[in-house]
């Protein structure tokens, strides 16, 4: 663990990235990674097909909200501006 | 029937949680899960290596980000080695690749936050089931 530490330790600069609107994908893993752990608490057996399956539903939902509430945002934003 | 709280199983409860925070997972380990362990330690390892990666160690910065830093905590407290690391560098990250990297880091911390707590929950159900066979 201290080892990994030190490795993680040693990326002193951060990461080039352009300010557009690409950056939100950066969402995506970060959503994966909240479903798979999270159904990981939540289902008695994992490594099945019925714990990637719920994972990949879970995922999808929580991006189709996120993209619906962008939506949302930009039509609100075109009726006030 | 009221059931008796003793201090082996209050013990062996705070035992599993603290194995959870200490390494990812290590509380689900303990309770004799490994498969979920193994996904919740790569996932909440990778998250937090992914927020560094794109924020440098500079993300993790416990003077100047302390709101950020607390629930950077929660994933490890070897974390706190990287706090001291920024500080002692003086390291400074800013920008997206910061904000970005402060989500990745304290969503991580808060996953395993809902790890430890369901790694105590399990531990408890375990020993109920123990405690009701005897």
């Amino acid at each position: 663990m201290i080892d990994s530490i030190m490795t993680i330790a040693g990326i002193m600069v951060p990461m080039e990235m352009t300010n557009n609107g690409w950056i939100f994908l950066w969402a995506v893993p970060l959503i994966i990674i909240i479903a798979t752990v999270y159904k990981a608490t939540k289902l008695d057996q994992v490594f099945n097909n019925r714990f990637v399956k719920e994972s990949a539903v879970l995922s999808l939902t929580i991006m189709g909200f996120m993209a619906l509430i962008a939506v949302v945002l930009y039509f609100f934003m075109l009726i006030i501006t | 029937m009221k059931q008796e709280i003793k201090l082996d199983n209050v013990i062996y409860l705070c035992l599993v949680g603290l194995a959870g925070w200490v390494v990812p997972g290590g509380g689900h380990l303990m309770v004799g899960r490994k498969d979920k362990a193994a996904v919740i330690f790569a996932g909440v390892v990778l998250a937090f290596a992914i927020g560094v990666y794109l924020g440098s160690v500079g993300v993790v910065n416990p003077v100047a980000e302390v709101l950020w830093y607390i629930p950077q905590m929660m994933v490890s407290p070897a974390v706190k080695l990287l706090g001291m690391i920024t500080v002692k560098n003086g390291i400074e990250s800013f920008g997206k690749p910061n904000e970005i990297g402060q989500i990745y880091t304290s969503m991580a911390g808060m996953l395993n936050l809902l790890c430890v707590v369901n790694a105590v929950y399990l531990a408890n159900l375990k020993v109920s089931a123990k405690a009701e066979k005897e």
